[in-house]
């Protein structure tokens, strides 16, 4: 995909979000549920179940820097990327950074690796057999992972990363949205 | 089998190994000895980095984690064992195992050279430029330019280099030497400062090398520029010594096993005579579709073994009727079953029976047994040719474990395992 369809895709996906017409299928783990009501400034309402069993929504985290990333136990690049995500949050989460997993995968398994890894940020869980309809949403039509979408602490969509975010892509894009104020 | 209890143990007391506590667990601390040398806890992590497990690992339930890390902590101390007896035999003066060093060292060395050579080229601005006027807007084909020009440069710069250094070195060929059939292994086909290639050292290890003029030109050349880079890299004194004592520490105990493996194979039937000696290798083994009805007492299974044979049906009597909770759902087809797998009794009672012919009573633990044979799948003859491979992997696999109890006993195994009580206290 060039730069260009890319940069229209995240524009869909930034406009999706703050728009009813991004509502999921209705179901209320994975897929996402919208709330009615629109609060700006604000993440989006979308709602999936956590490791620790319980319904997340991710306005739970407004007012942070989120970066929400996609990942599966299978896929070893995403296993890699993830102990740096682990020190990321360590390192900057008192600066208001707050990394959130998003499993495509069984949850057994997603539990198994943020045990062995010691994932010291939420893990959510995609509903079953929705990953590629689920990444198409997010504005990831080629269903790679990993891929990372982030928020600044406005709730405003800031861009997307497919494959892994190395040091270098975490201190372009990622910093400064930590030092912006707002 | 003292080596394996204790392995078992250690597979239970590992438990601890797994994650997040491994992380918890000082990367040095010492898990076991073999006759003084250390398997740590780093040691152990590196080979499960390297191992083909480790994407599945993070992944993996903590007890099969527990038994992952036993069975590869089991390896790093067979390893050590290995190292020291062929230390002990002397393995590491023959020239096979030095020849093995020297070929490792070049080609370290190669790889060195070539990858500065590499690093030093860089994509000149007025190229980047250039690159990005033809790809507005199109990283990836930026991309792909930039990679192909540093790809040519390279060609271009190892060219260059190779013809330099053949130069420095006074490298000389002596094509007119290369006359097929007449050359001896020691016939020197090129030399120069240092280096010195003959027609056994072109060849390699090639056993039937073809006798064709071409194919040993691009032999020469090729250990040539392997020889030349190499020479060049060991002139800037690069220290290998660390990698190169790694791979004496891998090579060893592998060349170890492998001369025990040819002595346990190397008799002219040693294979056969095992193959002879086990029976299962030689035939598949008889499979029977059984029918089965279980009573709780003698009585029952009486009466109702006359029912049968006045024609009333096993299935039928068996939903009705068994005891055994899986016989009576599955209404007494008990589905098929390979021979020597049932219980000794129930065997023998079926062994003599025509397809159809019920069983006399037969008492076992469960119950009263009344069992016919439906149908069977007749064991299959296979030859010695096509087992062979098993054949081989079983006969080493039983004289690898006892020649690792004997050397557990030569050197000294010690367990640094974490007591039960203490797992316990760290899994909550």
């Amino acid at each position: 995909m060039n730069r260009q369809k890319w940069v229209t895709l995240l524009g869909a996906v930034l406009i999706a979000a703050t728009s009813s017409s991004f509502a999921g299928p209705g179901s209320a783990t994975g897929s996402g549920a919208e709330s009615k009501e629109k609060q700006a400034p604000s993440l989006p309402d979308y709602s999936y179940k956590g490791l620790d069993g319980e319904m997340h929504s991710l306005t739970e985290w407004n007012g942070k820097v989120v970066l929400l990333n996609f990942w599966a136990s299978w896929c070893a690049p995403c296993l890699n990327e993830i102990k740096e995500f682990v020190h990321y949050q360590e390192q900057y989460g008192k600066q208001g950074l707050q990394i959130i997993g998003l499993g495509l995968d069984e949850a057994r398994k997603l539990k198994n690796v943020a045990r062995t890894l010691g994932i010291n940020y939420p893990v959510l869980v995609a509903e079953p057999n929705s990953n590629r309809k689920l990444l198409a949403k997010w504005g990831n039509s080629s269903g790679l992972i990993p891929y990372t979408v982030f928020f600044d602490k406005s709730g405003k969509l800031s861009g997307a990363h497919k494959g892994v975010i190395d040091d270098q892509t975490f201190e372009q894009k990622i910093l400064p949205l930590l030092e912006d104020p707002e | 089998m003292k080596l394996l209890s204790v392995i078992k143990r250690s597979l239970l007391l590992v438990t601890i190994l797994t994650a997040p506590q491994s992380y918890a667990i000082a990367e040095s601390q010492v898990l076991a000895t073999a006759g003084g040398m250390n398997v740590t806890a780093d040691d152990l992590k590196s080979a499960m980095a390297s191992s083909p497990f480790a994407t599945q690992f993070p992944s993996m339930d903590r007890e099969d984690q527990a038994l992952l890390r036993g069975s590869l902590l089991q390896r790093l101390v067979a390893s050590k064992l290995l190292y020291q007896e062929a230390k002990r035999l002397e393995i590491d003066k023959t020239g096979a195992f030095q020849q093995d060093v020297e070929t490792f060292r070049l080609g370290l060395l190669y790889r060195y050279f070539m990858d500065k050579l590499r690093e030093g080229i860089s994509v000149p601005k007025d190229v980047t430029a250039s690159i990005k006027q033809q790809y507005p807007n199109d990283t990836d084909g930026a991309a792909a330019a930039r990679a192909a020009y540093l790809s040519d440069r390279y060609r271009a710069m190892r060219y260059l280099t190779i013809k330099n250094l053949r130069k420095k070195y006074k490298v000389k060929v002596y094509e007119s030497r290369i006359q097929l059939h007449r050359m001896s292994g020691d016939t020197v086909l090129l030399e120069g400062d240092g280096i010195l290639i003959t027609y056994k050292h072109a060849v390699g290890n090639q056993v039937n090398p073809p006798q064709n003029k071409t194919w040993l030109m691009e032999r020469l050349y090729k250990r040539a520029e392997l020889l030349v880079i190499a020479k060049a890299a060991d002139d800037e004194g690069v220290d290998l010594s660390d990698r190169l004592n790694s791979y004496s520490d891998e090579r060893l105990p592998a060349m170890m096993i492998e001369q025990k493996q040819r002595e346990w194979i190397s008799g002219k039937d040693t294979l056969k005579k095992y193959y002879d000696a086990h029976p299962e290798f030689s035939r598949t083994l008889e499979r029977w579709h059984i029918g089965q009805i279980v009573l709780p007492a003698k009585e029952e299974a009486v009466a109702v073994r006359k029912r049968i044979e006045a024609g009333e049906s096993l299935f039928l009597l068996a939903g009705e009727l068994s005891v055994d909770p899986y016989g009576k759902r599955m209404r007494g087809d008990m589905g098929w079953v390979k021979e020597g797998s049932g219980h000794p009794d129930i065997e023998k009672a079926v062994s003599g029976l025509e397809d159809n012919q019920l069983s006399e009573i037969v008492q076992t633990p469960a119950g009263f047994h009344l069992v016919m044979i439906l149908e069977r799948s007749p064991s299959l003859k296979r030859t010695f040719a096509s087992m062979r491979d098993k054949v081989a992997q079983s006969l080493i696999s039983e004289k690898s474990a006892e020649y690792f109890n004997e050397l557990s006993e030569r050197y000294k195994v010690v367990w640094n395992l974490i007591g039960e009580k203490q797992v316990q206290t760290e899994k909550h």
